[in-house]
């Protein structure tokens, strides 16, 4: 695998392409960008046949160990690799340790092993198992085993162990992964850890940098799971930025979690590539449709968007996300309008407000499959215009009057 | 509706061919919203919705029509919004034709206080506990006239299929009176058609009268109900085949709530038109699929390792892409389980009900009949009931 950086712009913003996909060597995919969530090695809610609705072009999946570590055995015998025995072979596969949606459990880790919450209970990997179960599972690109337990309430001796212990881990996988057959031509990732202390970064980047990574994932800001998309750009913004300033600048890098849409480009503002699709899905899972301003055309109205289209007296709309319209809401009962007019997502062109609320609260299956088809393709469709407007170079412009128009 | 609907009638069927040696036929309904294919095997969609799948994934899987249920769609999202939107069928954006049930049939089994009066159920209301709520003919008709489906049943008096006595004969007799206050309750005669439902439990003559008595009445098909509840298959099967000799040749016939294949063969071979089932969708949710064998359990460990699509022979968007094994990992735990097991039970469905009106077409449908239970029975123990069933209508298993 290779990433090539298309701006040579000396801003922070990067603009790049994922080629040479030793499984998928036709593919391309354009970063800024963000790989679909799974779980279970399935994209929640959605079929490979529903999957065909909302994206006829391949697309980059994360499928972490966490939730597909049941199926190790099966899939080692299986003999073709993850991809193929999930159905999803025409895409780009990306194993990672942890479910950034689920978020990771504290206090379940030590010196040679990390935990990952399974389905059957908890399950402790050290390095040599988890480069067994990647040889099982032959993926396009995988992490190293780490330790990401931290946040930024870690303490220091808390974050030098992470630190350390994926360093270990490091020296294993990339052991393994060199002289792996299968693996040696898939793409390995670095993890940085650190909390925020930026000593502990330094000493995990400089210690990273070095080795033949493709690229590199700034893990342990947070604990992940749905609590991330509350904090604030603020909050990381000085760590990143100076863990960043160690690394290569020719090597991608990954975020994980379900950060919300501003800290999203803000994050892309500092020079981060990829991002992982944990938030389309909890938003669906709560019962809410994403809604927020994603074209470049019509950020200038953009608040039209999110107004809903009635207000009865009794709801509160300030409970809402700026982001999203949450159609559990008895508002919704007889809207007839599409979840959002300009989407051109099949949920919106075929089906209402009202049939979404009356799925939710019948409890029936197919109003997740709507919202999930609808989140997927306004998320894509925000990638889409995070690149547009960095290629066209409208970027500031566009983050600018992205943030003013959320202050409405 | 439009205009040009005045002229035509919401329901004209055409037989193509009957069988030479049995009573099954195949023709097509033609219906407001669809021209279905008969013999028909309908899914049930309970709420507006069929077990997670898009009205586009169902139209591909070539069903014609499915179901809804009055009660449900009756208390959530209720008439008054199904009138705004036109019907169900703008509502779940769903074009072929639909059939919704009277609703009596779910109160009795879902609420444990209903009452039957002359008047209608009386049932205590599923939200406010204190007060009750009557379903009379005219109320289900109303609510069925406000969604808007092609085919709407009767409110028909239910009794439990063990039931004997008096009961029986006071429910049958009801029914056909309900049948008159439907009928003249019947707001959309141009574009919806209301089915009588045959009743009279397990007591052939109760049964016989019940199909003379309805058959009296101007409509366009009629059910056979109050079947497949408890009551053994050698009762079952022959309610259906002395229902099926009374009613007219000429119109369609709806056996309610039976859709397991064997009996769906029996039952074509009965005379059927139309079948309608929970049970396809409702195993996909436990893991089960469908196969010309029986069904697979994919919750079971031999999967585990099971590379192969849960039919080969099946063409369904699951099995020409998932295996068991994989199918396995996720049964039970992840919707798309579910999701891609309905896909292939219902494609299953729509194969069986596919190759029963081939083969009557093709003058085969006793060899097609000996075949399939050869295939699901191969050791040729064949149910008594079914040898019998078959014998009656002079197909023999050998
Ligand atoms: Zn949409
Ligand atoms: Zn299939």
């Amino acid at each position: 695998m290779k990433f090539v950086l298309c701006s040579a712009s000396k801003c922070s913003r990067r603009l790049g392409k994922i080629i040479d996909i030793q499984r998928l060597p036709d593919l391309a995919f354009e970063t800024p960008l963000f790989f679909l969530h799974s779980k279970g090695g399935a994209i929640p809610h959605i079929t490979h046949e529903v999957l065909q609705m909302i994206s006829g072009k391949p697309i980059s999946i994360q499928v972490p160990v966490a939730s597909t570590l049941h199926s190790e055995d099966a899939v080692r015998d299986f003999k073709k690799g993850l991809a193929e025995f999930i159905g999803l072979a025409e895409n780009l596969i990306y194993c990672t340790v942890q479910d950034s949606a689920a978020g990771v459990a504290s206090g379940f880790n030590d010196k040679s092993k990390v935990s990952v919450f399974t389905r059957k209970g908890r399950r402790e990997l050290d390095a040599e198992r988890y480069m067994n179960v990647m040889e099982a599972f032959c993926p396009d690109m995988y992490q190293v085993l780490h330790d990401g337990d931290t946040d930024a309430n870690s303490g220091k001796k808390r974050v030098t162990k992470a630190v350390d212990r994926t360093s270990r881990f490091t020296e294993v996988c990339l052991q393994r992964h060199k002289s792996s057959e299968v693996l040696q031509n898939k793409a390995i990732l670095g993890v940085i850890e650190g909390g925020h202390n930026i000593s502990a970064r330094e000493t995990s980047a400089k210690e990273m940098r070095d080795h033949p990574f493709a690229g590199f994932v700034i893990d342990g800001l947070c604990k992940q799971g749905p609590e991330t998309e509350n904090i604030q750009t603020s909050d990381i913004k000085e760590i990143i930025e100076k863990t960043l300033a160690f690394l290569p600048t020719d090597k991608f890098r990954i975020i994980h979690g379900c950060w919300n849409p501003e800290v999203i480009l803000d994050l892309v503002d500092m020079g981060i590539d990829m991002f992982d699709g944990s938030y389309p899905f909890i938003v669906t899972e709560r019962g809410a449709a994403l809604t927020f301003c994603n074209q470049i055309d019509s950020y200038t109205d953009c608040h039209s968007l999110n107004t809903p289209s009635k207000e009865t007296e009794e709801e509160n709309i300030s409970e809402c996300s700026i982001y999203e319209i949450d159609l559990n809401n008895k508002m919704y009962f007889d809207d007839l309008q599409p979840v959002s007019k300009t989407c051109s997502c099949l949920t919106c062109k075929e089906h209402t407000r009202a049939y979404i609320h009356h799925l939710l609260s019948a409890k029936e299956l197919l109003g997740t499959v709507l919202l999930m088809i609808h989140n997927i393709h306004h998320y894509m469709e925000f990638f889409q215009t995070i690149r547009r407007a960095i290629k066209d170079d409208i970027w500031e412009d566009f983050h600018k009057k992205f943030k003013q128009n959320l202050k409405k | 509706m439009c205009n040009s609907e005045m002229s035509t009638p919401p329901l004209t069927f055409k037989l193509l061919a009957t069988c030479k040696v049995s009573k099954a036929r195949t023709g097509i309904m033609t219906l407001p919203h669809h021209a279905v294919d008969t013999p028909v095997f309908m899914p049930v969609g309970t709420q507006g919705t069929l077990k997670g799948l898009l009205p586009q994934q169902l139209e591909r899987l070539d069903c014609q029509i499915i179901l809804g249920n009055t009660y449900h769609l009756g208390t959530r999202p209720g008439p008054e919004l199904m009138k705004k939107v036109g019907g169900l069928h703008n509502f779940m954006n769903w074009k072929r034709a639909l059939l919704t049930d009277s609703g009596g049939f779910q109160m009795v089994s879902l609420l444990k206080l209903a009452e039957i009066t002359e008047e209608g159920v009386k049932f205590q209301s599923p939200y406010d506990k204190t007060s009750e709520v009557m379903l009379s003919p005219e109320h289900s008709i109303e609510i069925q006239n406000a969604i808007g489906a092609d085919i709407i049943m009767q409110l028909d008096d239910v009794v439990k299929t063990t039931t004997v006595g008096p009961r029986v004969e006071e429910a049958m007799n009801r029914t056909t009176r309900w049948l008159d206050r439907c009928l003249s309750a019947h707001k959309n005669p141009n574009s919806q058609n209301i089915f009588p439902i045959v009743q009279g439990g397990l007591d052939p003559k109760l049964r016989a009268e019940s199909a003379r008595q309805l058959t009296k009445r101007n409509v366009r098909g009629f059910a056979i109900g109050g079947l497949s509840g408890g009551e053994s298959k050698d009762e079952f099967w022959k309610m259906v085949h002395l229902s099926t000799d009374i009613l007219p040749e000429d119109k369609p016939r709806y056996l309610m709530g039976v859709g397991f294949a064997s009996d769906l063969v029996v039952c074509c071979a009965l005379g059927v038109d139309m079948f309608d089932c929970v049970f396809p969708t409702r195993t996909a949710r436990f893991g089960c699929a469908l196969i010309a064998t029986g069904q697979l359990n994919l919750k079971q460990q031999v999967y585990y390792k099971d590379y192969r699509p849960i039919d080969e022979e099946c063409s369904c968007s699951t099995c020409k892409r998932y295996t068991r094994a994989y199918l396995h990992s996720i049964a039970t735990h992840e919707t798309v389980a579910c999701h891609l097991l309905t896909v292939h039970n219902i494609a299953f469905q729509m194969k069986l009900m596919r190759s029963v009106r081939e083969s009557i077409k093709a003058q085969k449908f006793p060899e097609f009949v000996q075949n399939f239970m050869s295939v699901l029975y191969p050791e040729k123990n064949y149910p008594t009931w079914i040898v019998d069933a078959l014998s009656a209508v002079n197909i023999q298993l050998k």
